[in-house]
């Protein structure tokens, strides 16, 4: 390893030392004119057209010529361009100093958008004092399947991995740590959190997504404390942004249809409104495995949300509204043709059906005379129903939340330097949950009633080459009581080619246990809370951390193409986590406070580059040391490989006269070693390796884009058809004691092809 | 731990054949007619090809810097490219069939509305 790490520090060096340092002051501003086509083709000047950054109320108004010049201190990508009777239209800000000359078309004549700088599809913030890397919709399409838990297999920042081999659930890992310890956000609202934070990006198609950014290691504290090892935002489609019809059909070999249907309409001269809606459904039964059970559930599931935006001059409202129903039903001998086929002793039947419902509340207040002083108020409610049954085990969680956040920004002095956040906010959490357990007599009830006010304060310092996001926020929790979350984020840019990041930060969250672990309960094994009757919930304190990060960004070029290489190592310490002990005896599993240390070391070194203008590359290695106390004393923790490696390979044709064109993409994934949890006091036919063996995965897919409203997509998954063989213990007797379908290390599915397409009406 | 090794490769191996390529490659610039963005989209995607490894125009001060492989292009071709394409340039002038054919906001011969 230290060899290893001294080439890498060599090559760093060689890569800084091929660089030309330029000096450029750092500011970003947005200038340009904007004309109108008209009937005539000819173009001219349009005064009063609005421009403002997306999802704020931060714009200005051409003048007579149609100029327009606009400043942003916040990291901003993208300008909107809107004026009645036109189109809007969504502009990436160029990256040098250049005027825009933005034309807005007449909408119902005139065919062609000006698209006047390139979309890059995945970005790495170098202004931004967080560590964020932004996927777009290019970066999201290129993994079509499905939804986001499967979108973030072209980001080497986090992993999909599956719960158990019964219900197929995947759930995200970042830091080695589980995805319970991410933030997520829709719009900056925190809405996947409690019951959902397991199953939540199976409820988010991936193309009902404009972009992610994904934040690592501590983050605001403006969204609450909850975020432990990084936030993920998620830029949903909306007014500003969705197309005005955006179709996606999807179809694999396994029989797995979806179908996701976007629509955007200008309702007024301030209102808009976009319709999103997703419907999945899989009908196929399959055992390629032959063990009985199906390999992947048999599924219903639609997902629709509406949303509503007025822009005003000065009032920016958003409202939106969503609901999901998801049916699925797995396991063994529980359909009629499995029942037609075997004359089976023990049907293992496993079901799930998720109600949910939700709603938020944007509303922005922007002082006309001053720029950066505004004010927001966020409201979100969610109720969320589940049910599930595994074999003679059966959950119901039923969650009902209520969120309420008030932001105050202003600068301070006149620089534009320096800003601030301010606010208070409220959180509630009504969570009842029962679980019956093995012993079918005995049903146990967890309910917990939870009230958090919260006050906050964020200082904002902005300079070309040095930033810092201070913050500091107070909860007092009406279960756990009062604590404090400081967190600090650092930039500092030796150059514009540059940037150094330094983050220091708390996290906490409340356990929810059983949703957590819900694939454990596709074991036989005994679930033993060990439980403090003096506490409350479920007896188990509250999980809490600190993460720290360190962080580099350097540019480069080789042969006149650009090039990026970021290097991150984060350490998070948890001060109490839930431990979940499957060594302590296969038959079981605990579940306990933290007594000793607990810690996560996650090294990532990640190499994008442009090879020709049509090509690009990105490479990446992580390594990760994650470690807890356990009964049985201190080990690694289970089903999670140290080492991993990444390839991407992205090639496009060149454009047609239509837009038309070829799209290639290609991931790769070396999957080091993992250990699996000691199965070795079971009968010998029971024991499974302590390790699982390396492999690598692979997945492809063709994109024909035919013209800028049609194109179609062709994939495989998992292409060098590596599965785990024989990935439930005791397949054929599920009631046995020693049945377990939790130590999954590697796809249970083999190789697999997919295809659809893309119908888009701008 | 052989990952890493391959990926440190990889990377050596790009900047050493950099190294030697570089030779073979020059900068020229020049000024190129246009008006807007859909001419900078224009000029920069006919320069997308074979031996031209950066294409980038500016709207403003209508300089083009074209860096290229000169075993494989010739200067007076990338003139010749930009010009079929309906945009004069210093050295070779578009022809009036490829000017007319340009969409009506990039007709930089008209009066500048600009």
């Amino acid at each position: 390893m230290k060899a290893a790490a001294k080439q890498v520090v060599t090559v760093l060096f060689m890569l800084v030392s091929s660089i030309a340092f330029t000096q450029k002051e750092d500011k970003t501003i947005v200038e340009g004119h904007v004309y109108e086509l008209d009937l005539k083709d000819s173009v001219a000047p349009l005064p009063g057209a609005n421009i403002h950054f997306p999802g704020t109320t931060i714009g200005v108004s051409t003048d007579s010529d149609g100029y327009f010049k606009l400043e942003s201190l916040n990291l901003y990508t993208q300008i909107v361009v809107t004026f009645i009777g036109f189109e809007p239209d969504t502009i990436d800000i160029p990256k040098k100093n250049k005027m825009l000359n933005i034309v807005l078309k007449d909408g119902s004549i005139l065919p062609g958008v000006e698209v006047l700088v390139k979309k890059g599809n995945y970005t790495i913030s170098k202004f931004d004092p967080r560590n964020i890397h932004t996927m777009n919709t290019g970066e999201l399409r290129k993994a079509a399947c499905c939804n986001l838990a499967e979108s973030f297999e072209t980001n080497p920042s986090i992993d999909a991995s599956f719960t158990d081999a019964v219900t197929g659930t995947k759930q995200i890992q970042m830091l080695g740590l589980s995805g319970k310890y991410v933030q997520i956000m829709q719009d900056n609202i925190p809405m996947i959190r409690g019951l959902s934070t397991i199953y939540g990006f199976e409820y988010v198609p991936g193309s009902w997504i404009n972009s992610v950014q994904v934040s690592k290691g501590t983050g605001s504290v403006v969204n609450g404390y909850e975020s432990m090892t990084g936030q993920i935002n998620l830029d949903w489609k909306k007014p500003g942004n969705a197309e005005k019809l955006h179709l996606n059909l999807f179809g694999n070999q396994a029989g797995r249809m979806e179908l996701n249907l976007n629509l955007n309409r200008i309702v007024s001269k301030r209102w808009e409104s976009t319709l999103l809606m997703h419907a999945k459904y899989q009908a196929l039964e399959i055992d390629n495995n032959t063990d009985g059970f199906l390999d992947r559930p048999l599924a219903e599931n639609f997902i629709i949300h509406n949303q509503w935006n007025y822009t005003g001059t000065i009032v920016h409202m958003e409202y939106g509204v969503g609901a999901l129903q998801f049916n699925s039903l797995a396991g063994k001998g529980v359909t009629d043709k499995q029942l037609a086929q075997d004359n089976l002793q023990n049907p293992y039947k496993v079901s799930s059906t998720t109600n949910r419902g939700q709603a938020f509340a944007k509303i922005g207040y922007l002082f006309p005379d001053e720029q950066y002083k505004s004010m927001a108020v966020q409201f979100s409610g969610v109720y969320h129903d589940h049910q599930s049954l595994f074999g003679n085990r059966q959950y119901l969680g039923n969650q009902t939340s209520g969120y309420a956040n008030f932001i105050y920004q202003d600068e301070i002095g006149k620089k534009q330097e320096q800003n601030f956040k301010t606010g208070v906010s409220l959180v509630y959490d009504l969570y009842q949950e029962s679980l019956q357990n093995n012993d079918t007599s005995i049903v146990q009830q967890y309910n917990l009633e939870e009230i958090v006010p919260g006050a906050y304060f964020e200082y904002n310092l902005l300079k070309s080459k040095l930033g810092l996001v201070a913050g500091v926020r107070a909860d007092y929790h009406s279960v756990y009581g009062a604590f404090i979350t400081p967190r600090v984020n650092m930039r500092y840019n030796f150059n514009e080619k540059n940037a150094l990041k330094i983050s220091a930060g708390r996290g906490r969250r409340t356990p929810n246990l059983i949703m957590e672990n819900v694939g454990l309960l596709a074991t036989s094994r005994n679930w033993i809370i060990e439980n403090d009757v003096n506490l409350p919930g479920f007896g188990l304190k509250q999980e809490s951390a600190w993460n720290f990060g360190l962080g580099f960004n350097q540019d480069f070029e080789i042969l006149f193409r650009e090039g990026n290489i970021n290097v991150d190592f984060y350490h998070t310490l948890f001060e109490n986590q839930i431990i979940v002990d499957l060594d302590y005896n296969p038959q079981e599993v605990y579940f306990y406070n933290l007594d000793g240390q607990s810690f996560s070391n996650s090294f990532q070194i990640e190499v994008n580059y442009d090879i020709s203008k049509r090509i690009d590359i990105r490479l990446a290695y992580r390594f990760l040391d994650v470690q807890k106390d356990f009964k049985v004393g201190r080990l690694s923790k289970p089903l999670l490989a140290q080492n991993k490696g990444f390839v991407n390979l992205s090639y496009e044709t060149k454009k047609n006269d239509k837009e038309g064109q070829w799209k290639f993409d290609i991931t790769s994934q070396l999957v080091g070693e993992q250990r699996i949890p000691s199965t070795s006091v079971n009968p010998p036919e029971f024991i499974v390796p302590s390790k699982s063996p390396s492999y690598i995965l692979l997945s492809a897919q063709i994109t024909k884009v035919f013209s800028k409203k049609f194109e179609f997509y062709i994939g495989g998954e998992n292409l060098t058809n590596f599965v785990q063989k024989n990935p439930i213990i005791q397949a054929e007797n599920p009631y046995g004691e020693y049945f377990d379908s939790s130590l999954i290390w590697a796809p249970v599915f083999g190789g697999m092809v997919y295809a659809g397409l893309r119908w888009t009406i701008e | 731990m052989k990952n890493l090794l391959i990926i440190v490769l990889t990377i050596i191996s790009t900047t050493a054949f950099g190294q030697k390529e570089k030779s073979k490659y020059q900068e020229i610039n020049f000024k190129v007619s246009g008006v807007c963005g859909m001419c900078e989209d224009r000029i920069e995607k006919v320069l997308d090809t074979k031996g031209i490894r950066v294409a980038e125009w500016d709207v403003d001060t209508h300089n083009c810097k074209v860096i290229f492989n000169s075993t494989l292009i010739t200067e007076l071709a990338i003139h010749k490219l930009v010009a079929g394409a309906g945009h004069d340039t210093d050295k070779v002038k578009a022809s009036k069939e490829s000017y007319d054919n340009l969409h009506g906001c990039c007709k930089y011969k008209t009066d500048d509305k600009h």
